[in-house]
């Protein structure tokens, strides 16, 4: 396709919802209101590991205005969680970090709600409680599931060549450990839902989630419902970073809630619930061990990664998988790495955009560049020689299609002018490079990992795509419209995304893991074709041509070469509805493709419960792969220790821009997110495991004020098997902030820090140390 | 708890609304009235999604009460739009320069952004920055609202 040509596609056109989003129109999930609606509140655990020995409600249900009180007995003893089962809905027997849910109400006002959860008497027996990984590993350590004493909840391996011979290779072995800790999402969209129960017993719910037809599956299962009695509807979502993709405790807490009041309950987490009760990003320490050659080939690389991963693991497989995925950023012919998760009393882990790449690539990044000194090499260079290139087979077994990471990586070096400002010193001031790879869409189980779209043609010419992705900012509402204008020959105003709910959309996978743009607009852009064939079979009988000779502008059909025969769009509709047996003209475009991609977790033996489940993967997993490399430049106080951030230049080979404003903005947020993740951001805890900054206040993501110049260069290396060329992105700036960040801190000032977030505390302690280092080397001669 | 009848104005409309003296102005816009443009998030002032215009200057909702909004002229998202329904110059910048994503903090952003042009025409990025600096955004990076205040504010220099 000559994307010369393109009228829609690839121009910076205005979101198709932000009319209604500017003028307050457009509705969210928390802004339904249904009428005789109560309000739900739950209670959570004060202590981090406690037995539960009696719950009394009796005050509660006295009190008047309760509609409803609900405890781990009155709800079905079905163990959830995506991969690892050990989640109930309500405690029961025993709550496993501060937060966990112990019982709720719903009432005819908020404030009888808080009134009455304050009512409910719970005697616990406080049980021993253990806050980190190490710790939790070691005999005779507290127990946090007795179905599995040894508190790992999972473990992954993934190996390639052979790691030993590869480091006997090496002229220089670095090993070093990195910490990262844990990070909320902190949207501002609240999280949590309206439930209600019609009269037939069907339950409709509105709610804060990334996609809809996971939670609709979640919700059968942990209800004991059909499918078909569920119906989940879209709105507008308030930010989602990952952190509504999960199947939370809230959801099902308030359709009980509203099964038992007869009644339509509304159930949302304050602020200080998100923090100390979502589902953040959980820290992790890495150690890693590089092999590099002194003409810049890195020959072996080991890495060993535990998670720390809260009081509920079912996520927490694919997350340590997910933390290797950076591995395939480089082609290394050996490569072994272990990942763990392990139970501790802490908040349970969740997603959050890049979903393991920014942890392993902050130690990765930072590893090259500490092996480029180690080797007197510039570290774009040794990214430059072992980087992913197009066509190649990576340590994972991934299929490298389209790859502009050289590209990415020379431009951003053009545009800071990076070999001569990074061999100039100035004090204080330093330039960090970093860059990174993410999978297009992960396609990791077996059968349908794709997406469905139909479009409907009016009988005025307008259209109608009725999708089965979510639209939570990322703006797969607006890509997804573009594609179809792009097919159609329509102007964007005639494309108009469909109202849905789970009954009326096509079941998708729904828009995680940067997901949206390669599959949903591949199910929009088959869709539109399939309805543009049909236009032209109807055109070409009104008009007695062939289908083959006809061509589509400006919502007209035209016979090729003939600018005088032509019909409108609207009027090829209309014949298709009126005439004898006829019918709409509906599209129909299904994104199906699988991979040959196998991830397996075994289920349980007879005679275990619940055993560690140790999971391998191999093959490609995604349809495509998209890459980034920022170049940062930082300020670094040394009186105060604060870092400065003056301006990240950042390239993305996105395939194709398929909106290039939106694009960027997509990942100037990203790059703000990674500043605060890198520099700022972290769930404090005190020594009881209680979250110390649950509040915007004391979490501080990013404001105006921090935010650098950012600019932006797309680098479109036209993936052949997205739409228009175009692949994911949205998961790609956090995966380069921590790596550029710290090395950019190291230029600055020499200092090394191998922990994030990199506060003012960690640089002064460490610039302290380097100080009395430098006094002590200079008495003893050597160093 | 006896109710009470306070009357507010607001968007240029007169609304008599029996209230508990206890209740914010951010919960008698959404849940009373039915103005759910204006966005809950924390609660407690720290991100400026509930923001409004009180005699034209911006105020968290959610940290004055109803009552105290009595006899001020009050003005949300959906009041921005004038007579004949044309948008406001932030709103047409915030749509065109791709300022808006998940759009829970749009509301407080375009009328703080209109109550500071209002006040001074053609702001520095400084003053922007400051005036946008208790609204909390995790999607933008707020460098796409920067561009579209700096393009109003810039279309006002010019005398457009």
């Amino acid at each position: 396709m000559n994307h010369q040509e393109l009228s829609v596609v690839g121009r910076r056109l205005p979101r198709v919802d932000a009319l209604s989003k500017v003028t307050g129109e457009a509705k969210y999930d928390s802004d339904i209101q249904l009428s005789g609606m109560l309000h739900g509140r739950i209670l959570r655990s004060p202590y981090p590991h406690a037995r539960i020995l009696r719950i009394d409600t009796g005050k509660v249900e006295k009190l008047s205005g309760v509609k409803a009180v609900i405890t781990g007995e009155d709800t079905p003893k079905i163990q959830y969680g995506l991969l690892v089962h050990d989640e109930q809905v309500l405690a029961l027997g025993k709550v496993r970090y501060v937060g966990d849910e112990v019982a709720a109400v719903a009432a005819t006002d908020e404030d009888i709600a808080e009134e009455a959860i304050n009512l409910i008497q719970v005697d616990y027996e406080i049980l021993p409680a253990v806050f980190t990984p190490e710790k939790a590993l070691q005999p005779g350590a507290p127990v946090i599931h007795e179905e599995n004493p040894s508190n790992l909840a999972a473990q992954f391996h993934v190996e390639t060549g052979n790691v030993e011979a590869g480091f006997r290779e090496a002229d220089v072995i670095l090993e070093k450990r990195f910490t990262i800790e844990s990070v909320s999402q902190a949207v501002m969209g609240p999280f949590g839902c309206v439930a209600n129960f019609d009269s037939s017993g069907r339950l409709n719910m509105w709610m804060s989630s990334m996609d809809l037809f996971s939670h609709r599956i979640g919700l059968s299962q942990v209800m004991n419902m059909p499918i078909g009695k569920i119906n989940l509807i879209r709105n507008y979502c308030g930010g989602a970073q990952g952190g509504k993709n999960l199947m939370e405790p809230i959801y099902p807490i308030c359709a009980f809630l509203a099964q038992k009041a007869g009644k339509p309950v509304r159930l949302y987490k304050n602020r200080e619930e998100d923090f100390i009760a979502g589902r953040p990003r959980p820290a992790c320490t890495i150690d890693s061990k590089v092999g590099i050659k002194r003409d810049g080939t890195i020959v072996a690389r080991q890495t060993k990664i535990v998670q720390d991963t809260g009081g509920h693991a079912g996520f927490s497989p694919i997350h340590i998988l997910a933390y290797t995925r950076g591995d395939n950023l480089y082609r290394i012919k050996n490569s072994k790495t272990d990942a763990k998760a392990v139970y501790t009393n802490k908040t349970p882990g969740g997603a959050y955009r890049g979903f393991g790449s920014p942890e392993s690539l902050f130690a990765f990044n930072s590893m090259i560049d500490m092996l480029a000194e180690e080797i007197g090499m510039d570290p774009l260079d040794i990214q430059l020689k072992n980087g992913a290139r197009p066509g190649t087979i990576s340590p994972h077994g991934w299929k490298i299609g389209s790859c502009g990471l050289t590209e990415c990586l020379g431009k951003v070096a053009a545009e800071t002018n990076w070999r001569e400002r990074r061999s100039r010193k100035i004090p204080g001031r330093g330039i960090g490079l970093a860059c990174q790879i993410h999978a297009s869409d992960m396609r990791y189980w077996r059968g349908f990992m794709g997406s469905v779209t139909f479009v409907k043609i009016l009988e005025d010419g307008k259209v109608l795509v009725n999708t089965g992705e979510n639209e939570y900012g990322q703006g797969i509402e607006t890509v997804e419209a573009q594609i179809v204008a792009e097919v159609l020959g329509i102007p964007l105003e005639d494309v108009r995304i469909m109202e849905a709910s789970t009954d009326t959309a096509p079941f998708s996978i729904g828009p995680v893991a940067s997901r949206g743009t390669i599959s949903g607009g591949m199910a929009a852009k088959l869709a539109a074709e399939d309805a543009r064939d049909q236009l032209f079979k109807l055109a070409s009988e009104m008009m007695e041509s062939n289908p083959g000779d006809l061509e589509m502008r400006s919502g007209k059909i035209y016979v090729k070469g003939s600018p005088e025969r032509f019909v409108t769009i609207a009027e090829v509709a209309q014949f298709s509805q009126s005439r004898e047996g006829g019918s709409a003209i509906i599209g129909k475009g299904i994104d199906r493709r699988d991979t040959d991609y196998v991830f397996v977790c075994p289920p349980p033996g007879k005679d275990q419960k619940r055993p560690v489940q140790t999971c391998v993967h191999f093959g490609n997993p995604s349809s495509a792969y998209f890459f980034s490399a920022h170049v940062v430049e930082v300020e670094v106080d040394t009186e105060t220790g604060k870092v400065k951030v003056l301006r990240i230049v950042q390239a993305d080979d996105l395939g194709k821009a398929i909106n290039p404003m939106m694009a960027e903005g997509q990942t100037e947020g990203g790059t703000v997110q990674g500043m605060g993740f890198s520099l700022a951001e972290e769930l404090r805890r005190d020594s009881k495991g209680r979250v110390l900054n649950a509040s915007f206040l004391d979490y501080k993501p990013p404001t105006t004020m921090d935010v650098p110049e950012i600019k932006v260069i797309h680098v479109e290396s036209n993936e052949p098997l997205g739409p228009f060329g175009a692949k994911g992105l949205g998961e790609s700036s956090q995966n380069c902030s921590g790596g550029a960040m710290a090395n950019a801190i190291y230029h600055a000032i020499g200092i090394r820090i191998t922990s994030l977030p990199i506060t003012p505390e960690k640089i002064l302690k460490a610039l302290k140390e380097k100080s009395g280092l430098n006094q002590s080397s200079q008495k003893s001669s050597y160093r | 708890m006896g109710k009470k009848n306070i009357e507010l104005l607001v968007n240029g409309e007169c609304y008599e609304i029996p209230i508990l003296s206890s209740w914010t102005l951010l919960e008698v816009l959404r849940e009373k009235i039915g103005l759910t443009g204006t966005k809950e998030s924390c609660d407690m002032g720290e991100c400026g999604c509930c923001t409004v215009l009180i005699d034209g200057k911006p105020v968290r909702s959610c940290l004055i009460l109803a009552v105290e909004a009595q006899g001020t002229e009050i003005t949300t998202i959906e009041g921005l739009r004038n007579r004949d329904g044309k948008l406001h110059p932030v709103q047409e910048a915030f749509i065109n320069y791709g300022a808006v994503q998940c759009g829970f903090c749009t509301p407080g952003m375009v009328l703080a952004s209109k109550a500071l042009l209002d006040e001074k025409p053609s702001p520095t990025e400084t003053e922007i920055r400051r005036a946008l600096a208790g609204h909390l955004c995790r999607c933008t990076g707020y460098t796409k609202v920067f561009e579209a205040v700096e393009a109003v504010a810039s279309a006002n220099k010019r005398g457009l």
